[in-house]
């Protein structure tokens, strides 16, 4: 089917009136009759064993109707994977990180809650801790958890080929070692749930999420309940970026509380709860050896990470896999040697995250910068020599079946005319080039898949059913648009029934960058499957032949004689008259191996579609302050088929502003003995809007073969990108790199002035 | 939702009415816009019986007096950024901008930013933040994390105006039930991080007073902070400068902000000015002053050592600006 | 704990009165949300950092999670539910130009903090019918969007300043 009536257009989103007006309904605006409020026991202390616990006072307090603790639990860890649970939602006996959850109270107002969370009465033992990974490893470290031995969580070991042979014979080998403190999540909304057991056993929950489906099994398996019983509904999201995947305790302790006190309970975190008591990006320090023949071919690379993975595994084991991933897609590398270790440290537990480590990321990246400058290699040259290309396998035998990367550097590099520029800026003046792929998802065995439904009402008008969620970035407008195309209806004629996990089918969430590819491409069978069934009925009555009809504006019309033509409505009330109801369906799991396995078995088709994204960067440094000033942003997209281009500029906005100038000039986390110093919006620095330069958008339209109407993947390769020409401009500016991120302006100063004083 | 503890507020018919509230045994806190007071309190930080709301007080406003000018001290910082004034009092409207953002300017008054309370990373977090080690000296410990084992609190001075109005020669009318009286600026400030205002109890800031600027006079005031918007400083300066009739500083005050537990004035980097022409020398000179006299420490954004360096630059850089437009007045006169 | 009684407070809230009792230490924010059900302003942190629970004040942008609800009697309080009715003779459903703005030019994603960069753009504009470019940005300043990157939601406010100053001379 040839795009063109609604894909590529950039109509406004429709839940953008909601938002303009205060209309859409996010979890803390949920109001339910004979609500309870409530609040979180957390612990102070980074590493303790709790000696003792006493609710009772808390109890004793009127109008408090339900208190939760580990005893009311029935001790089943929760983890994303089998071989990681090690989590209990309510602490038992230890805790490991400042922030973890020992109890909860259900009150009649959240004052009271929280009165009563502070009666409670709890004696810790303190325990030594730990609060970085290389710290964690040494030996006499503090242990966080029985089962591992050493503190290592997650261990991803990757070899193909032969890196020490082909290392040996490489005309150029440089070893670079790189850290940064965590990114944090900082979206506006901070976590907030409401949950609702009833008396007919079923429980209902609105929460911000990335995946309702994912959050009602986990619920369904930490209650103890069949999957139907969960009812995790729709509701509008402020922001995920990674920070809403995996399973909380917060939604498990409102659902035991209501179950507990037969009403509904509603818990809404601060800003400080939502910083440490959901999810961060992981610390990391990360050492990577790169080989190059002399003509600039990269040839070998050996990597290893250490990441700080806090006290839990979380998404540990995709975490961990993801940074080497998107390397190992970007460029061509024939032996490759990747060793991640996610360590268990006494910090807040850390999740997927834009940039997946920018230690990770710009480290590798940089590489290629060096290479370029001792081989005599301009920036954009290296790059173009070493991009992977659609037709190629990555070294863990995926295949790329289109990737339109070398479109996207010499875009960038044209726009921002990179090699009139390189080497003759004026000084404290630079520019930098970065790439990356990014996959549209990747294998997650029975719940990779989605699937969607479209009925129709008899007056022509359509109702898509989708497990797709919308965290901001418009999901839930990609789905129209791909059903409006698929049926030929004006998209105003179509509605969603979205992420409410009692009436949509399984689909895999939004965070593994997979929903245009995966859920568009259900939305599209089913709106296929339905619009065949309107063209068989719409066939009988205008007596021709399914193959000559075809859809468009509501009307049902034989090709080339657009006067023989019914509206769909008829054809509609045709078929029902037959008692013949539209109802299409499809379904769609992407193309990938299902065996492959993020540790025991790294190899094997990871995705079924691959995007790719160039990024260039100006930049002026003030050499008295370290300040920088990001003149101007070059970013180019292969998405495949942008299916609203205002949005994908949307999304490679976003990229810039949190991968790129929050990323490598702004953001961290801040410590002090495991306490996190900054869970603020005053004291971590999410840029501002005079903070952020002017960008220039290239979307690289290309056709996916697999993608819905061509579309897959779009933004996060930006925001990694763009990462990555930050650093490479900002050496390019001073002289040389910086080793730790941010780039904050104390940083660059010290490395202006170590340069100055010939030191390293 | 983060929430206020339960408390009273008074709110006066008069100004009389005010200070013997705040006369009484166990005064309250004064409440002049609460953009930082109220954030205090929400993290646990308690004291005081009530608030006493100055808002409904006829304190705001900016009148000509004596040639210079009376600023009250319930003029909200928002109308401060449109007053404008030709003369080095301008600077005070491009200071007043630098504060915050927009939203908190509105309700955010002269009064409250100059009696801004000192920040610490340490000190500046939540109840339960501060639940899982010993307090420290500013929130009525015996501790100091930000410098262990230092027997005073290093708490930063970060507020915007104080800096420029102590470079403008400001003076400040406090009121109290026994009277008015008017005191250098620069007394207001005590340089103990826990306890920063020099107030007697019963006092209340009033008015700032500025005196007239001489003819050929100008002044600036730099600000660093990490983004352009919401962060205090983590190191500012304000310079005023006199030119005279042969294009040499006649006169000079450097003050820096945000490198110690209050405004900082430093004559040595004034004297490095004074009977210059602002040459490169001259400027290095005072740099170099002011990074001798600044005292940051880790306690705020960016680390000691640069918020040491770049104040010198900030100076420097305040110099050259307030010169600039000496000379422009100076040739309008 | 020791509760102080109960004060009388009266709001005009998007043109209509409200009496009301409160606690005198609650917020513009709590009794916006919670009293009136005007869950328009968010909080996004409760500290006036972020500026999700922006409304104006006689006009004014003012973080109402620092503003005692008895300090914001006697004047003009408008919430995001409020501001398309302030646009004279509009057509059926159409709301504020700036609200129209945000629409059409993409300025919002996950919308948390739409109702606050909205009303504070809007306040803006009424003020510097024409602003410049870094003027929006400097009146934005206070108002956190972790989505955009800024960029739409800055052609957003320099649209709605278009379409706000067509026929004025």
């Amino acid at each position: 089917m040839k795009p063109g009536r609604v894909i590529g257009q950039s109509l406004p989103r429709r839940d953008a009136r909601l938002k303009a007006t205060g209309e859409a309904r996010y979890t803390a605006d949920v109001s339910l009759p004979f609500l309870l409020h409530a609040a979180v026991l957390r612990s102070p202390h980074p590493h303790a064993r709790i000696t003792r616990l006493d609710v009772g006072p808390a109890l004793a307090l009127p109008g408090v109707k339900a208190v939760v603790t580990s005893a009311d639990t029935s001790g089943v860890k929760w983890g994303v994977f089998r071989y990681t649970r090690d989590q209990e939602f309510l602490a038992r006996d230890v805790v490991r990180y400042i922030g973890e959850e020992i109890a909860g109270v259900a009150a009649e107002t959240e004052e009271l809650a929280r009165e009563a969370v502070a009666r409670i009465e709890v004696e810790y033992e303190l325990l030594p801790a730990v609060f970085d990974p290389l710290s964690a490893l040494a030996p006499g470290a503090p242990r966080l958890h029985e089962h591992s031995d050493g503190n290592v969580n997650i261990h991803v070991p990757i070899h193909v080929g032969d890196v020490v042979s082909a290392l040996a014979a490489c005309d150029y080998v440089h070893t670079e070692r790189t850290e940064s403190e965590e990114e944090s999540y900082f979206m506006t909304e901070p976590y907030a749930v409401v949950a609702h057991c009833d008396r007919q056993g079923t429980v209902e929950v609105w929460m911000p999420n990335a995946s309702p489906h994912t959050k009602a099994k986990g619920l369904a398996n930490a209650l103890e309940l069949p999957v139907s019983k969960v009812h995790v509904r729709h509701v509008t999201v402020g922001g995920a970026f990674g920070g809403r995947s995996d399973l909380f305790p917060g939604e498990y302790i409102a659902a035991l509380l209501s179950r507990k006190a037969r009403r509904p309970v509603k818990l809404v975190y601060t800003r400080e709860e939502n910083s440490i008591a959901v999810r961060q990006g992981h610390s990391m320090v990360v050492q990577s050896t790169f080989g190059f023949r002399r003509d600039g071919t990269l040839v070998a690379a050996d990597i290893t990470a250490h990441m700080d993975g806090g006290a839990y595994s979380s998404t540990g084991p995709i975490a961990t896999s993801v940074p080497f991933l998107c390397f190992e897609q970007t460029y061509r590398v024939p032996h490759v040697r990747y060793n991640g270790y996610r360590v268990y440290t006494n910090k807040p537990i850390r999740g997927m995250i834009r940039t997946h480590g920018r230690a990770w990321a710009c480290n590798v990246d940089m590489q290629l910068d060096l290479a370029a400058a001792a081989l005599g290699l301009n920036p954009i040259e290296i790059r173009a020599k070493n991009a992977l290309r659609g037709g190629e396998h990555t070294p863990t035998q995926s295949f790329i079946p289109a990737m339109a990367s070398h479109e996207t550097i010499q875009a960038v590099a044209k726009a921002s005319g990179f090699r009139e520029k390189w080497g003759k800026l004026p000084p404290w003046r630079g520019i930098g080039v970065g790439c990356v792929s990014v996959m549209s998802g990747f294998p997650m065995g029975i719940r990779g898949g989605s699937a969607a439904l479209v009925k129709f009402d008899e007056d022509g008008g359509a109702t898509v059913i989708s497990g797709v969620v919308d965290n901001g970035q418009g999901n839930e407008g990609v789905v129209l648009q791909i059903a409006a195309e698929a049926l030929g209806l004006p998209v105003d004629q179509i509605q969603l029934t979205a992420s409410d996990t009692e009436v949509t089918p399984i689909d895999q969430g939004a965070y593994s960058q997979a929903t245009t590819l995966v859920s568009g491409n259900a939305v599209r069978l089913a709106c296929e499957d339905a619009r065949r069934q309107l063209l068989e009925l719409a066939a009988e009555a205008m007596e021709a032949s399914v193959e000559d009809l075809d859809i468009a504006d509501g009307r049902i019309f034989v090709r080339g004689s657009p006067s023989r033509a019914m509206p769909v409505a008829r054809a509609l009330r045709t078929g029902l008259l037959k008692g013949k109801a539209v109802l299409g369906q499809g379904s769609f799991g992407p193309n990938v191996d299902q065996t492959r396995e993020w540790i025991t078995n790294p190899r094997g088709q990871l995705a079924a579609a691959f995007s790719y994204g160039s990024a260039v960067v100006e930049v002026a440094v003030d050499p008295e302050t370290g300040q920088v000033e990001v003149q101007d942003v070059w970013v180019a997209h292969d998405c495949g088929r942008a299916i609203n281009p205002k949005e994908v500029e949307g999304q490679m906005e976003a990229g810039v502003a949190m991968g790129g100038h929050g990323g490598i000039l702004l953001e961290a986390c801040r410590w002090y003995q495991g306490a996190n110093l900054n869970t603020g919006f005053l004291d971590y620095k999410v840029p501002l809007a005079p903070d952020m330069p002017p960008i220039h958008c290239t979307i690289v339209e290309s056709e996916d073969p697999v993608g819905p109407f061509g579309a897959k993947e779009g933004g996060l390769s930006i925001s990694m990108c763009t990462a990555q020409a930050y650093t490479n401009a900002i050496a390019n500016a001073i002289g040389g790199f910086i080793r730790e991120f941010p780039y904050t302006p104390d940083r660059i100063l010290a490395a202006i002035d170590n340069r100055k004083t010939g030191g390293s | 939702m983060l929430r206020l503890p339960p408390t009273e507020v008074f709110y006066p018919q008069d100004l009389g009415q005010a200070l013997e509230r705040l006369a009484g045994a166990n005064p309250p806190r004064v409440l002049a816009g609460g953009t930082d007071l109220l954030v205090a309190l929400k993290q646990g930080h308690g004291g005081g019986a009530g608030l006493l709301a100055l808002s409904r007080l006829p304190l705001g406003g900016v009148t000509a007096r004596d040639g210079g000018w009376a600023l009250g001290a319930g003029t909200p910082l928002a109308d401060l950024v449109r007053w404008a004034p030709p003369g080095p009092a301008g600077e005070i409207s491009r200071a007043a901008a630098l504060v915050a953002a927009p939203p908190l300017q509105t309700r955010g008054t002269l009064g409250g930013n100059l009696c801004l309370d000192t920040r610490c990373h340490f000190y500046n977090q939540s109840a339960f933040w501060r639940s899982g080690r010993p307090p420290c000296r500013k929130a009525g410990g015996e501790v100091c994390h930000a410098v262990p084992g230092s027997p005073r609190c290093y708490a930063c001075h970060q507020a915007d105006l104080p800096p420029l109005l102590l470079a403008l020669g400001a003076e400040v009318e406090v009121a109290s039930r026994s009277g008015t009286r008017t005191r250098p600026l620069g007394e207001l400030y005590t340089g103990d991080g826990r306890a920063p205002l020099g107030l007697a109890p019963g006092e209340l800031v009033t008015r700032v007073l500025l005196p007239p600027s001489p003819p050929g006079s100008g002044a600036a005031y730099e600000k660093l902070r990490p983004r352009q918007g919401l962060d205090f400083p983590a190191a500012a300066a304000a310079v005023s400068v006199e030119r005279d009739g042969r294009g040499r500083c006649a006169a000079a005050r450097v003050v820096l902000g945000a490198v110690g537990s209050a405004p900082l004035r430093v004559p040595e980097a004034e004297a490095a000015l004074v009977g210059t022409d602002l040459d490169g020398a001259a400027l290095e000179g005072a740099a170099a002053a002011a990074r001798r006299a600044a005292r940051p420490v880790k306690n705020v954004d960016l680390t000691p050592a640069y918020r040491r360096q770049v104040v010198g630059v900030l100076v420097a850089r305040a110099a050259r600006r307030a010169w600039a437009a000496a000379a422009r007045a100076g040739g309008e006169g | 704990m020791n509760r102080p009684p109960k004060i009388p407070v009266e709001l005009r809230v998007n043109g209509a009165d409200h009496e009301l009792w409160v606690a005198p230490e609650r917020t513009l924010l709590e009794v916006l949300r919670e009293d009136l059900g005007l869950t328009g302003a968010k909080e996004g942190c409760g500290v006036g950092a972020c500026g999700t629970c922006t409304v104006l004040l006689a006009g004014r942008p003012v973080r109402s999670c620092l503003t005692l609800a008895s300090e914001a009697q006697g004047a003009e309080i408008l919430t995001i539910e409020g501001l398309a009715e302030t646009w004279p003779n509009r057509a059926e459903g159409e709301l504020h130009p700036v609200q129209e703005a945000f629409v059409a030019h993409h300025g919002i994603q996950c919308g948390f903090c739409s109702p606050g960069m909205i009303l504070t753009a809007t306040a803006l504009l009424d003020e510097t019918p024409r602003p410049t470019e870094a003027a929006v940005r400097h009146g934005l300043s206070g108002q956190v969007c972790r989505c955009t990157g800024y960029t739409k939601i800055v052609a957003s406010v320099l649209a709605a300043a278009e379409r706000l100053g067509e026929g004025q001379p």
